[in-house]
């Protein structure tokens, strides 16, 4: 018989932080959009899961800390503006010289899409950014929240529809 | 704007799901450029950096540190004597209450938050109101939430899920409604799924589209054909709402404090809110009503009587 990985053992913990840390920062990220806040939620989080190692299974450690930092941050409810980082790519060359408001254009555009982003409700923006940023399954991100992949869906459609409301001709 | 008949279809157009017939014709609407350029450009973004090795040093550091929060013997006699005197009168408030395990929420005039409980379920707070509940409660699938005000409740299919106010209790059966609780009025609508009221032994049963209203203990059914509460998209409209409560409304819109005779809250109002112009705002509902209004430098709205003489 297989020994059970135990949540203890420090390098198995350590296993766990170097894991799950950026998704669990980047899932509260997009929920509060304060990075400061985030860091603390992901620390706490991990520092939960160290004091009730002996009572977790080391397989459902990552559930545990999203639920944690999840019930944590609802209990924080201060909301500030996500704000997102990007780098415009492009066939600059060409389309620079072609057309030089081209890059105006496009920073004007990912401006928008960012507030119109920072615009939806804390479930449609989490659903979103996590699939869109993450690049996560609808599977995996009903996993993190806890809810339906139907629920996933309807939340992620509804997000699209509000977006695309919210850049109006903007296109 | 293109209208969807599914409420999932974008999801599966992002994940490849829709037959080649959804497509082609999704392909051809107006609105694909402008959803496929936004699906792609979104993909441009990042989370800003995040310093993993600092927070794990930290962690490692700090985690075996005891943070085990001391809770005095007070505490430990608030909550019980709390839970006790819930039972004893049958659900009346915990917002006084100390305990720290409660989760609160409140809002000021004319603020307006949205939250998201334990369960999913989405709330939106409407100005001057409270919410609180236990997210212990919550995790053992008791969702019990405690309301001042109004808010709408965009409930997550599951168990039974209740709002407790001073005036009476809502059990959801299904899945959105809005419940207003001020002062001698209470009003719940239903636009999703099924509600039951309980007010003192009364019980009543929501379906979608239907709505009630206590006012003095007179009470009202209501039919509307709205798909969400008029407050959510700043609209406000009335069919016989008691002043007292449009009043609220005007109070959470512009940010002025009201005062009125107490007489004039038993006049009933119906129709509009205007929601640019205080003074045409307030005269729309005051004349028809045969009420006066004036307005001080420092936002306070004195509402009165038109003197017979005038």
């Amino acid at each position: 018989m297989t020994k059970l990985k135990s949540v203890c053992e420090e390098k198995n913990y350590e296993w766990l932080y170097d894991t799950h840390c950026k998704t669990l920062y980047n899932f509260i990220y997009y929920k509060c959009g304060d990075p400061d806040q985030a860091s603390d939620l992901v620390q706490d989080a991990f520092i939960k899961l160290w004091k009730n190692c002996s009572k977790i299974i080391f397989e459902k450690s990552k559930s545990y800390l999203f639920t944690i930092a999840k019930n944590q941050f609802l209990k924080e409810v201060a909301h500030h503006k996500v704000k997102l980082n990007y780098t415009i790519v492009g066939n600059y060359d060409t389309e620079v010289a072609e057309n030089p408001e081209f890059l105006l254009e496009e920073k004007e555009y990912m401006k928008t899409l960012e507030s119109a982003i920072s615009n939806l409700t804390t479930a449609q923006r989490e659903v979103f950014l996590l699939n869109r940023i993450e690049k996560k399954k609808y599977k995996e991100i009903a996993e993190m929240l806890s809810i339906s992949v139907k629920a996933v869906e309807k939340r992620m459609h509804l997000a699209l529809v509000k977006l695309r409301e919210d850049l109006g001709r903007n296109i | 704007m293109e209208k969807f008949n599914d409420d999932t279809f974008l999801a599966r157009w992002l994940n490849n799901e829709l037959t080649a017939e959804e497509l082609t014709k999704f392909e051809a609407s107006e609105d694909y450029a402008a959803y496929k350029k936004l699906t792609d450009k979104s993909l441009l973004f990042e989370a800003p950096n995040f310093d993993s090795n600092k927070i794990k040093a930290s962690i490692m550091k700090n985690k075996e540190v005891a943070v085990t929060k001391v809770r005095s013997l007070y505490y430990t006699i608030a909550s019980i004597a709390a839970i006790l005197l819930i039972g004893g009168l049958g659900g009346n408030y915990f917002f006084s209450d100390t305990n720290t395990t409660t989760t609160y929420y409140a809002t000021q005039v004319g603020e307006r938050i949205n939250f998201e409980l334990p369960d999913g379920s989405i709330v939106d707070l409407n100005g001057m109101s409270k919410v609180a509940f236990n997210p212990k409660d919550w995790d053992n699938n008791i969702r019990t939430l405690n309301l001042e005000g109004e808010a709408f409740f965009k409930v997550q299919k599951g168990s039974k899920f209740t709002v407790q106010t001073k005036q009476g209790k809502v059990s959801v059966l299904g899945t959105q409604f809005d419940v207003k609780d001020t002062e001698n009025y209470f009003a719940v609508n239903c636009f999703e799924g099924k509600v039951q009221v309980d007010k003192g032994s009364a019980k009543e049963v929501l379906t979608p589209g239907k709505g009630i209203q206590y006012f003095q203990d007179q009470k009202d059914l209501i039919t509307f054909a709205n798909a969400s509460p008029f407050w959510i998209d700043n609209q406000y409209k009335y069919n016989n709402v008691p002043l007292q409560a449009v009043l609220l409304d005007l109070q959470n819109v512009y940010n002025v404090t009201i005062k009125t005779k107490d007489p004039n809250k038993a006049k009933r109002f119906t129709g509009n809110l205007i929601t640019n112009n205080i003074s045409k705002a307030l005269l729309t509902i005051t004349k028809p009503l045969n009420l006066t209004f004036s307005i001080t430098k420092d936002d306070v709205v004195f509402i009165k009587e038109n003197s017979p003489n005038e």
